[in-house]
């Protein structure tokens, strides 16, 4: 089943009087359940894809289909609601906000969607989730600790915890393991695996050949244009 | 974003802000505060006005003093000046109306020994008023024993009515009841005719001879004694003081000082019309205007530090608001929180300066606060940040999601 269906897409930006073209008339359909690998030199424009694919940026042109829904003609407030409902984000530096515990870094997005839709989470059911996910990811000791006393690896499991904890269905990674060492690194994609055995369709942009590998499917891009999928066991 | 969390990560710099809100607040208020007694007292001035009324009082002639009727402290005694300078221009023809005016101190019974007296008689002419100096009364009416005090009464009855209010000692209080219309011996001064109605009983050990000392009010520990506060003036107003008298139509003030001039020997009437008083209070009031300036730049000056925090806050959590952004947040959400913000450090600084404003309140005699006024500051106050922040949300609802989270990335 097509999840996500990019026609067509391109992104221009107007940069000092010029313009850049980020993305050239990309097509790409991603099957719900997939783990994608996207791979490329810097400035190909993966992270353009990424942004509209996580809908944090929409097309010039072009149709973005997020199941079976048409995303960049929505504006910013019911994109802000896709991505708290259905994409959650991993950052290469965590992204986890300094100055609040794991707890209060995980309760976020949760409470965002308290915003959406009124009293989804209770304040138990925030605490039950947050203190399960935890556990889910080895980190169950740290609820309130601070980002700063937490390892790579640690924040980086917070950062997906942080990510699953609206149960989204797709995940978007930008070089998840870019900030750990390997050790670390290994054990965050096999996370992003099991995630991604649940059901969830798992997106990472990779500049590594041997994370990259353990994706369903590989998407080249290079100067904006899509060069190559490859598709592995 | 955590307002309390927020507060404490810059907290010195916040608390520096709360403090400087917090001044221009207190200035504010309380130049707003002394301009509004002001406007309160020139207004019931103007009100109170009637042609040809002077407010009359004697001076020594040769720089000297008044012997044996100036003595300051001594109330007594300026009460037997006030009575001299009345006499000299009572009977006078040229005179309609004569009176005195707010001065709230108790009167003792001087002749002690005509016990009668301690009984208050009744039907006896006079005029003569006691007013109400704000602080004084205040003290007396935190010691009322029995019956009711200066501001409860004035709230359930008219200044108008016919009796005029007096409280008495505890040792008048047993040869008199409350609610006894009476007479007031020694103060037979004039043809308007007034009754007195005793309203409450005075703790006769209070104020203090400390209290009294810094108040400057008679020391002498009486028992006997009444107090007349507020009544009817020619003016019909409780605030002036001293003497006044009305001249008829066509009578020349100056002709008229010049000629009781002549009557004294050591003493020479000084007369001051009250539309000059009201002119001092006037230019006073324009004095206080500056500080309601002071009060405006300073918090002008510290909503700018407010929106430099909240810029700073927005260029150093650029990357955080991204991150946000990622986990859903609207722009709206965003506001709500950087708002909050401001909203926190403007009540704080509220909070903080309350005190302060009681403070001035409690010490300062030319000030009358009514909550309005606190509520216009509030007010400037967050209209002023209002339109100082309307260029950071400008800001805000500009920034793209992206280019927040390639900063928090």
């Amino acid at each position: 089943m097509e999840q996500i269906i990019l026609e067509n897409i391109s992104k221009k930006y107007i940069s000092r009087n010029e313009t850049v073209e980020a993305l050239k008339d990309i097509t790409v359909k991603i099957n719900k359940g997939e783990m994608i690998g996207i791979m490329g030199p810097s400035g190909s424009g993966k992270t353009t894809l990424l942004n509209i694919l996580g809908c944090l940026d929409t097309a010039t042109s072009g149709c973005y289909k997020l199941n079976g829904k048409i995303i960049n003609e929505t504006n910013e407030d019911k994109l802000a609601i896709v991505r708290n409902k259905n994409i959650g984000f991993v950052f290469q530096q965590f992204a986890l906000i300094e100055g609040y515990t794991v707890f209060e870094n995980l309760e976020i997005p949760l409470k965002y969607r308290n915003n959406f839709v009124k009293r989804s989470y209770t304040k138990g059911d925030i605490k039950t989730r947050i203190t399960s996910i935890l556990k889910k990811f080895g980190v169950e000791d740290k609820l309130y600790s601070y980002p700063n006393e937490l390892s790579g690896g640690q924040k980086q499991r917070v950062a997906i915890a942080r990510a699953m904890i609206t149960e989204p269905e797709i995940i978007i990674a930008d070089e998840p393991t870019g900030a750990l060492d390997q050790k670390n690194g290994e054990e965050v994609i096999k996370l992003f695996c099991d995630i991604n055995k649940e059901g969830r369709t798992v997106i990472i942009v990779t500049h590594d050949e041997k994370i990259a590998d353990y994706c369903n499917r590989r998407i080249k891009i290079i100067d904006g244009c899509i060069i190559g999928t490859k598709i592995q066991s | 974003m955590k307002v309390s969390r927020i507060i404490k990560r810059n907290l010195h710099r916040n608390i520096l802000i709360i403090i400087q809100l917090a001044i221009g607040i207190i200035i504010l208020v309380r130049a707003l505060s002394v301009y509004n007694y002001f406007r309160e007292e020139v207004n019931s001035y103007e009100e109170s006005i009637k042609q040809n009324v002077y407010d009359i009082f004697l001076i020594p002639k040769n720089n000297g003093t008044l012997s044996g009727l100036v003595n300051q402290g001594d109330v007594g005694s300026i009460l037997s000046t006030e009575i001299a300078t009345y006499n000299l221009v009572k009977d006078d023809t040229r005179v309609k109306v004569g009176t005195f005016s707010n001065y709230s101190f108790r009167y003792s019974i001087s002749d002690y020994s005509k016990d009668q007296y301690l009984k208050l008689p009744t039907n006896i002419e006079n005029i003569k008023i006691y007013g109400t100096d704000r602080e004084l009364l205040e003290m007396y009416d935190n010691k009322i024993i029995k019956g009711q005090g200066y501001n409860e009464y004035f709230e359930n009855n008219d200044k108008n009515e016919e009796v005029i209010p007096i409280w008495i000692s505890d040792k008048l209080a047993s040869y008199n009841n409350i609610g006894d219309i009476v007479e007031i011996p020694e103060f037979d001064l004039t043809e308007k005719k007034a009754k007195f109605k005793i309203i409450g009983v005075i703790d006769s050990s209070y104020p203090t001879l400390q209290k009294l000392q810094n108040g400057g009010m008679d020391s002498s520990e009486e028992e006997d004694y009444y107090v007349i506060a507020d009544t009817k003036l020619i003016t019909d107003r409780k605030v002036l003081s001293g003497i006044y008298i009305q001249l008829k139509e066509g009578i020349d003030p100056e002709e008229f000082q010049q000629e009781i001039n002549s009557k004294c020997e050591e003493t020479k009437l000084q007369m001051q019309s009250l539309e000059s008083r009201i002119d001092r209070f006037y230019s006073f009031s324009k004095w206080n205007v500056r500080f309601i300036y002071y009060g405006i730049i300073i918090i002008v000056l510290t909503s700018f530090s407010i929106i430099s925090i909240i810029l700073n806050t927005i260029l150093n959590r650029e990357g955080e608001i991204g991150i946000r952004f990622a986990l859903g947040a609207r722009k709206k959400n965003i506001a709500i929180e950087l708002c909050s913000e401001i909203i926190f450090l403007l009540l704080a600084a509220e909070l903080v300066s309350l005190p302060f404003i009681g403070l001035i309140i409690w010490g300062s005699n030319q000030v009358i606060f009514r909550w309005w006024i606190f509520g216009i500051v509030t007010l400037m106050n967050i209209i002023i940040i209002l339109l100082c922040i309307i260029p950071i949300f400008i800001r805000i609802f500009r920034m793209t999601p992206v280019k927040l989270i390639n900063k928090g990335r």
